[in-house]
Order: structure tokens, then sequence, then C-alpha cells
């Protein structure tokens, strides 16, 4: 996408802001029609399971709807809407601590019972999938969501930067700590060196 | 920093193909040369690998959901119609007290568990006992109530009004007073924490402990919870405004723990420079204090 481009596609998303606002049902339709997959895989990467990841793109455009009034045309509409979700996403957690249940079945690393010699090529892959989920709970919490939003949900380092409220600067030192920390984390379990 | 070293920090974005000609080119020659580094790029292309395929899982479940359906039914709820029928793989949850069946968005305080009475209540009144259960509980209030007047005549009624009256104007300029001096009280100890953080941000010693500190940012977190339901029912947007970066700032202060780097101390720091949060609040109190209520 050209910056005229996607200078046009922000102009056209403020319109569409600007009618929800004055009661446009199709455009609040619209609205959450862009946008309900970004703020669905923002979700997941903090849940780890389907249904709350739904419920919160439900309460999100919900909390949306009531907050359009403080719309200001000039600022980004997406980074409005994923700070919304990701203050939804925390105080959820906070309030729940279901976070991350769908998504491991609670064995810590130590205890899991993995070969010491590399298993057949065709198991290798659910193999990493499990200690990579494992050894993901261990990291600090926004080396973790950041990983997560950037592998799982997808999200460019700036739609990231916009969500968690920092700098692209940030996001990437972030990321780049939680690959090593991974790497670390992992080795012992997957055979590597060191 | 050496070469290993620069490897190392783009390793992941090599593996991932997102480096520039130039960079890959760079990042290939040393992987030739260096055993060491050749090893950790299999391992963040193993690690990759094992992300891609979780990935493809969450893709899967994405599959699984009608994203032509869902925006119908989130508009329906959100403007409080009646939506369309959501298919068996949409359907919502029932648990979440605050979004209740008329698809009304509850507030916070609303948040009570009452359906379980109420269904207590309609099976009671469901069984064959029911009409001599009304006749009893009508016997108790009547003969509750004339007791009270029985015994305690000064309750009834004398003809002369107690004159005391207030009107919805009234009601609203209290609920503006107290919205206006929590937000005074939010803001008076918000400036003292950010001093602090300022304070650290320039490698000075704070003047509270760590674990203090991040205790006051919870304190003011869960603070400003409360005092987003007295914000959003005043005419107060740009307090809301305010409070709104600074309740950022403390999230992430909570989020981050009592092993706050000096590098991450210093970004809170340009973070509360570059917002101009203590002026903000410098202006606010003083229009806050200043206004007529």
């Amino acid at each position: 996408m050209t910056d005229g481009q996607a200078a046009g596609m922000r102009d056209d998303v403020s319109q569409l802001a600007l009618a929800a606002r004055s009661g446009d049902r199709a455009a609040f339709r619209e609205l959450v029609w862009m946008y309900q997959k970004k703020v669905f895989a923002l979700s997941y990467a903090f849940f780890g399971n389907r249904e709350d990841a739904l419920d919160l793109v439900q309460e999100t455009f919900l909390r949306l709807y009531q907050k359009l009034d403080s719309y200001r045309p000039g600022r980004s509409f997406e980074a409005w809407l994923l700070q919304i979700a990701r203050n939804l996403c925390i105080d959820h957690v906070r309030r729940s601590e279901t976070r991350l249940k769908g998504r491991t079945s609670g064995t810590s690393v130590e205890d899991m019972n993995l070969p010491d010699t590399r298993p057949a090529a065709g198991d290798r892959q659910g193999d990493i999938r499990d200690v990579l989920n494992r050894c993901l709970d261990r990291l600090a919490d926004r080396q973790r969501t950041v990983f997560m939003m950037r592998h799982f949900s997808e999200l460019r380092n700036d739609e990231i930067a916009a969500a968690l409220g920092i700098s692209t600067g940030t996001v990437k030192s972030l990321h780049f700590k939680a690959v090593r920390n991974l790497r670390t984390l992992m080795r012992p379990y997957m055979g590597w060196e060191g | 920093m050496s070469e290993c070293d620069r490897f190392e920090l783009e390793a992941a974005a090599y593996a991932e193909g997102s480096l520039d000609p130039e960079g890959e080119a760079r990042m290939r020659i040393h992987a030739r040369t260096c055993p060491d580094c050749r090893r950790r790029l299999a391992e963040v292309e193993e690690l990759l690998a094992g992300a891609a395929a979780v990935r493809g899982d969450i893709r899967a479940v994405m599959d699984t959901i009608d994203w032509e359906a869902l925006p119908d039914a989130i508009t329906a709820k959100a403007f409080g119609g009646r939506g369309p029928g959501l298919e068996p793989g949409i359907r919502f949850r029932r648990t979440r007290p605050w979004i209740n069946k008329t698809g009304e968005y509850a507030t916070e305080r609303s948040r009570r568990p009452f359906g379980r009475q109420r269904d207590l209540w309609a099976r009671l009144w469901g069984l064959p006992w029911g009409p001599a259960l009304a006749a009893v509980l009508t016997g108790i209030i009547l003969g509750a109530g004339g007791m009270f007047f029985l015994l305690h005549p000064r309750a009834v009624f004398n003809g002369t009004s107690s004159g005391y009256f207030v009107s919805g104007e009234v009601i609203d300029r209290a609920e503006f007073q107290l919205a206006k001096q929590e937000t005074l009280d939010y803001l008076d100890r918000s400036q003292t924490l950010l001093l602090d953080l300022i304070q650290n941000g320039r490698g000075q010693p704070q003047s509270l402990p760590r674990a203090q500190t991040i205790e006051s940012a919870r304190a003011l977190v869960a603070k400003k919870r409360y005092l987003n339901s007295q914000l959003e029912s005043v005419p107060l947007a740009k307090a809301q405004a305010i409070c709104d970066q600074i309740e950022v700032l403390f999230l992430e202060l909570t989020r981050i723990g009592e092993d706050l780097s000096p590098a991450e101390a210093a970004q809170i720091r340009d973070y509360i420079e570059k917002k101009q949060l203590l002026l903000k609040i410098k202006l606010l109190r003083s229009e806050l204090a200043g206004s007529e209520v």
C-alpha cells in the first residue's frame, strides 16, 4: 500500500467513525467488519482460547460504540481501537485469571517428560509447538505479549506499538529479548547444543 | 558491536526474510564463515517454525468463525435491537453478566448476579402451593405494616411537610463536585508519582522505594477504574483524556513490576515528558480548582 492509499484509507475510516457516531448503523457495521479479525487476533494473544477472544471482540466494539463521541478524526482509529481492546484484555485477565488456560495444559516445562534425543521428523513440529507454548509462559509479560502479537496475531510492529502504547523501537527490543530468552529456555528440550 | 552480536540481533528478521537485500547478503556471508552463528540461526529458524505451527492453529480457529455474521450481531447489540440469528459457531456465551440478553451494555455498578435470585422466585411461584405462598406473604407484609404504624405513631403523615426537597439539578451539581474532587485527588497523587519516576529516569535516587512506587501505581490504576464511572457521567472530557494518558503509563508500570531496568525507567521519563503530563496536570488542576460549581 502506498502512502497515498494509506492516507486515503485513514480518511475513509475517519468518515466511517464520524458517521457511526451520528447513529449510522451501516457505518458502524463496516467498522466492525474491517477490524474484527485484528481485535480477535490481539485478544487471542492474551487469552489463547477462542471463546474468550470472541467475547472480547464483542466487548471491544460495544465499548467503542460508547466512546465514539470522544473520537478525534485526526488520530489513528486503528491504534485507538486496539488500545481499547488491549485495556479490556488486561482488565479481563486481572479479573478472571483465565489467561493462557486454553493454550497450555498447566504442566510446567520442568515437569514435561520430553525426550533427550531428537524424535522422528513427523513428531518434531508438535514438540516444538508444545515446548514453545510452555516456555512462553516463563517469559516476562511484555516480551511474551509482543512475541505472541507478532507471531500468533500477525500484527505489525507499529500496530503492536500502538496497542501497547510503546514505541516501535521498544517493540523490536522486546521481541529480540523474547527470541533470545526462548532459545535459552527451549535449548535443553530441543537438543540444541548451546 | 561485533559482527556476531549484530547477527544475533537480526537473526529473527533474517529467518523471516524481512531484511533488506544488503542486510541479507551481510548475514548470509557471515553465516557461511561463522559456525556459532550458523547454529544460532538454525535454532531461531526452528523456533520460528514452532511459532508458525501455532499460528496455523490460530488460523484454523479463525476459519471456524463466521466473520460476515459477527458484525451484524455486534451492531445489533450496540444499537440495542434484536440481531439476526447467529450460527452455532459464534454464539455468545451468557456467562458474561455485563452483556444482558437485550443487548444493553451494563455499567460497572449494575453488574450484579440477580438472575439466579429471579430464577429461584420463578421456580417457587410455579409450584402448586404458589397462591397459598402469596397469601401468607401478603399477610406478613400487611401485618408488619400495621405493627409499624401502631408502634411508631410519628411515622404516620401528620399533615405537615418536612419541606425537604432536592431537585435533579442539585444532584447533578453534587455529582459533578464529587467527580471533580476525586479527579483532583487522582491528579495530586499521580503528580507525586510522576515526579518520582522522572527522577528515577534521570538516574537520580528515588524518594520512594521501588516496591512502594509499584504499589502506588497499582492503587492509582484501581482509583482510575473507580473514577471512570464518575467521569463518564459528568462533562469532564478533558480531565478524562488526561487521566487516560496517565493510566496507560501506570498500567505499563504495574506490568513491568519491580524489575524496572534503567532503560525502561528512561523510556517512562521520555513518555512523561513527551506527553507533557506534568504540565497538563498542573493546568487541569488549576482549571478544576477555579471552576464554578
